[in-house]
């Protein structure tokens, strides 16, 4: 029970870890629980191979990523669901220079990318630099970088295509 | 409007964990839906039918009232080869939450093993069947006896002919099983260890 507490505080500790991993790979706010739930699953069932010779965040950063990279759950759908990007467009209307508005406006352009590409943009807007990006994912150090421009020219070309200047 | 990675970036880390509600009673978390949790699920109703034709295979020269020491051979031949690969699948199955290392290496690892189970899982299942038929070849000899008459002969033709349509039947099932629930989740890891490297 000790162990489950323990864990438990961590996990309430780096709830903004799951929050945006979540939200990186599911749309619609159900099928974020659900991965949520998914992801704190993985975790209790490797926190007996945590050693604490890294970071607790950096070991979270690790199984999050790759429980999202192997989650193929189809999306329920929108129907009666409440998603964060409904109201995007009449959102941009009437508050044309909102901040919350881009946030809206990247997070659509990021779900039309794959799962890979999600993980490399999630990776660089949590201040990690290419090495560390490289090092979580398994990948070269300029392989990392290369993927990471490509992604980023992506999205800039994906919001241009929703009528935003980037 | 003009937008920039900066800004998003700054917009990113603005973004409130507060309202997020975490299940505090673990034991309620189910399994969910990764490809891992799938996997497993199918892996254990497969190893659960297995496990009650143990038992029962023993009973066989029983049920069948042929306890000769060929077919306690073919008994003993197919527990042999029954505990080998559901060793390794077992294994395989106790180890397949490693989710701790590179997104690479962790993928890597399962797909592999995976590949590799599915790929015992079928020499088993063949190996099980050619048992199957001589198990069932034996009884058929043991039981009636054939004479060199026409008609004997013919008996044993279609006997011949029948055990190789059981043989046969039973891989296409095969087969059909691991493409319907084996397959898809390897082509699905496959495509994005694909993604990772190219």
């Amino acid at each position: 029970m000790n162990k489950q507490r323990e864990f438990l505080k961590l996990i309430e500790q780096h709830k903004g870890i799951l929050n945006k991993v979540s939200k990186m790979y599911m749309q619609h706010h159900d099928d974020q629980n659900d991965l949520m739930q998914e992801i704190i699953l993985q975790l209790w069932h490797s926190y007996d191979r945590f050693k604490g010779n890294s970071q607790f965040s950096t070991w979270m950063y690790r199984v999050a990523l790759n429980t999202a990279l192997t989650y193929f759950k189809k999306e329920k759908r929108k129907s009666n669901q409440f998603t964060f990007l409904d109201n995007v467009d009449q959102a941009i209307e009437n508050e044309s220079e909102d901040k919350e508005v881009q946030l809206k406006l990247f997070y659509r352009a990021v779900y039309e990318l794959n799962k890979v590409e999600k993980a490399l943009i999630f990776l660089f807007l949590e201040g990690q630099s290419h090495r560390d990006i490289a090092f979580n994912l398994g990948i070269s150090e300029g392989n990392a970088r290369v993927k990471l421009n490509r992604t980023k020219e992506k999205i800039q070309t994906l919001i241009k295509t929703y009528g935003y200047e980037f | 409007m003009a937008m920039n990675f900066d800004e998003i970036k700054k917009q990113w880390e603005d973004q409130s964990p507060h309202d997020i509600e975490i299940e505090i009673d673990l034991d309620k978390h189910n399994e969910v839906n990764s490809i891992i949790d799938n996997v497993r699920k199918v892996m254990k109703k497969d190893f659960f039918f297995q496990l009650t034709s143990f038992p029962l295979i023993l009973l066989y020269p029983y049920i069948f009232e042929v306890n000769t020491p060929i077919m306690w051979f073919v008994v003993l031949c197919y527990i042999v080869i029954m505990i080998v690969p559901m060793r390794s699948l077992v294994r395989f199955y106790n180890q397949s939450y490693k989710m701790e290392f590179s997104s690479t290496k962790s993928l890597n690892w399962f797909y592999y093993n995976y590949k590799f189970s599915i790929e015992l899982f079928k020499i088993y299942s063949y190996i099980t069947y050619v048992l199957v038929t001589m198990f069932l070849g034996i009884v058929v000899l043991e039981k009636f006896s054939f004479d060199s008459t026409q008609k004997s002969v013919i008996v044993v033709l279609i006997l011949i002919i029948a055990l190789l349509v059981f043989v046969l039947l039973c891989v296409w099932i095969t087969k059909w099983w691991i493409n319907r629930f084996y397959v898809k989740p390897l082509n699905e890891i496959k495509q994005v260890l694909e993604e990772l490297e190219n």
